[in-house]
């Protein structure tokens, strides 16, 4: 799963949110390191809605323009859930890794 | 429609038709909305973005489906035109009855046009306005009064009943459509588009008026082709909508074009006006034609819908898959 995929489905998992929405969260959540322009948010939703991942909530008009809210599917909630599991583990060797590099440079004779 | 989003849409064409027509609208409001105050161009990596985005999905990689936009869009629609159409048949009964009611003979006309005209513009207005949820509430209230009118008819005039048995039916099928509509039409036609189908509509009920009430206006052979301006009209404001809804749009709107033609085709073919009584057999073939033309016309559109999208598909190299 791509970065802003996983970024997309994190976003929806708190709430179904429409497209200027997810951008917002997904700002916010990275510390403003990653904003989705529209067309790779697109392009990741349309793909997302292909797969079944999430599905549209409802629509609304806001001074005459269209939102569309997404939210997180059954299969969807399972594949964010699969793939947080394997960043979990990624991370916790990493973790370990780095953890046991540092008695090493620490106490590393003179 | 501003400049900076005039130049977003001309870069959204990258994008194929389908998509256009699912997204369009949306991303629109999103990249309004990113958008600083007092920005005339798109930001040159917003563009390069669209246009990266839209490649692909033409390719084919990052483009699958848009399940149901196209319909509801067109839903949407045609639930307004049929609902035009049954404001004008009203209004005309409205005329005959006040006709009736000048000439000091019954009210009844009067009053179950009258009812039927306020319903009906209603649910017009409700539409426009983009209030979709009211507009079934008011077509459901539709229903009842058209069922009402039949029922109403049936024992004073059992043939005025019949002639009017066509319309709960196509009230019924107004009521299903604003059921599956999603989305404003203001928002499926534009603004242009919208401005072009009221213009229509107000053009065509002018002419109707001055063509065919007893005004005393002079008559010509050559104002009949008049009638075909609003049509011509309402044809270019729909050919601006995508594709998908184009053809979505022309499945439905036969539909509802069906419901009265072939019922008034059957009441020539079947000479009614040589009965003195209703028969059995008229009452049955007149609910046949009323149930069956709806389903057949419906089954018959989306089987062609069906096969050209496939061919179309095929031409540009990928697989489309609607609804």
């Amino acid at each position: 799963m791509r970065e802003p995929t996983f970024l997309v489905l994190t976003a929806l998992a708190e709430e179904p949110r429409h497209g200027y929405a997810v951008i917002e969260d997904v700002a916010a959540m990275t510390g403003g390191r990653v904003r989705l322009r529209a067309g790779t948010l697109y392009a990741a939703l349309d793909r997302l809605r292909g797969e079944g991942l999430i599905e549209v909530d409802r629509e609304e008009i806001v001074q005459s323009r269209l939102r569309r809210y997404y939210r997180l599917s059954a299969a969807g909630e399972r594949s964010l859930a699969t793939e947080t599991a394997r960043l979990r583990d990624q991370a916790a060797i990493a973790e370990k890794r780095l953890r046991a590099r540092r008695p090493e440079l620490g106490g590393a004779p003179a | 429609m501003t400049g900076l989003e005039r130049r977003y849409r001309r870069l959204l064409l990258v994008y194929p038709a389908a998509h256009r027509a699912g997204y369009q609208e949306e991303m629109i409001a999103v990249l309004m909305s990113g958008t600083d105050p007092g920005r005339r161009f798109p930001s040159p990596a917003d563009a390069l973005d669209l246009v990266r985005a839209g490649l692909s999905a033409r390719l084919g990689s990052a483009f699958h489906t848009q399940r149901g936009t196209g319909w509801r869009a067109a839903a949407a629609v045609v639930a307004l035109l049929a609902s035009v159409v049954m404001t004008g048949t009203a209004v005309e009964r409205l005329i005959e009855g006040l006709q009736r009611w000048a000439h000091g003979l019954d009210t009844a006309l009067l009053a179950e046009s009258a009812i039927r005209v306020v319903v009906w513009t209603l649910v017009v207005a409700a539409a426009v306005l983009g209030l979709r949820r009211t507009a079934a509430g008011l077509a459901t209230a539709g229903v009842l009064v058209q069922v009402g009118t039949v029922l109403w008819w049936a024992g004073p005039a059992p043939w005025d009943a019949l002639r009017l048995a066509w319309t709960p039916v196509l009230a019924l099928v107004i009521l299903g459509l604003f059921a599956a509509a999603r989305r404003p039409v203001s928002v499926v036609l534009g603004f242009r588009g919208s401005m072009a189908v009221a213009g229509a509509v107000g053009l065509a009920a002018t002419l109707h008026l001055v063509l065919y009430l007893p005004l005393g206006l002079p008559y010509f052979e050559g104002f009949r082709f008049l009638h075909l301006l609003p049509v011509l009209i309402m044809a270019v404001a729909l050919l601006a909508t995508t594709p998908p809804v184009r053809n979505r749009i022309a499945v439905l709107a036969s539909v509802v074009i069906a419901i009265p033609v072939a019922f008034n085709t059957q009441e020539q073919l079947a000479h009614w006006g040589w009965y003195f009584d209703l028969t059995p057999g008229i009452l049955g073939g007149g609910v046949a034609v009323l149930v069956l033309t709806p389903v057949t016309v419906f089954a018959v559109g989306l089987t062609v819908l069906r096969v050209s999208e496939r061919f179309a598909g095929r031409r540009a190299g990928h697989l489309r898959a609607h609804e």
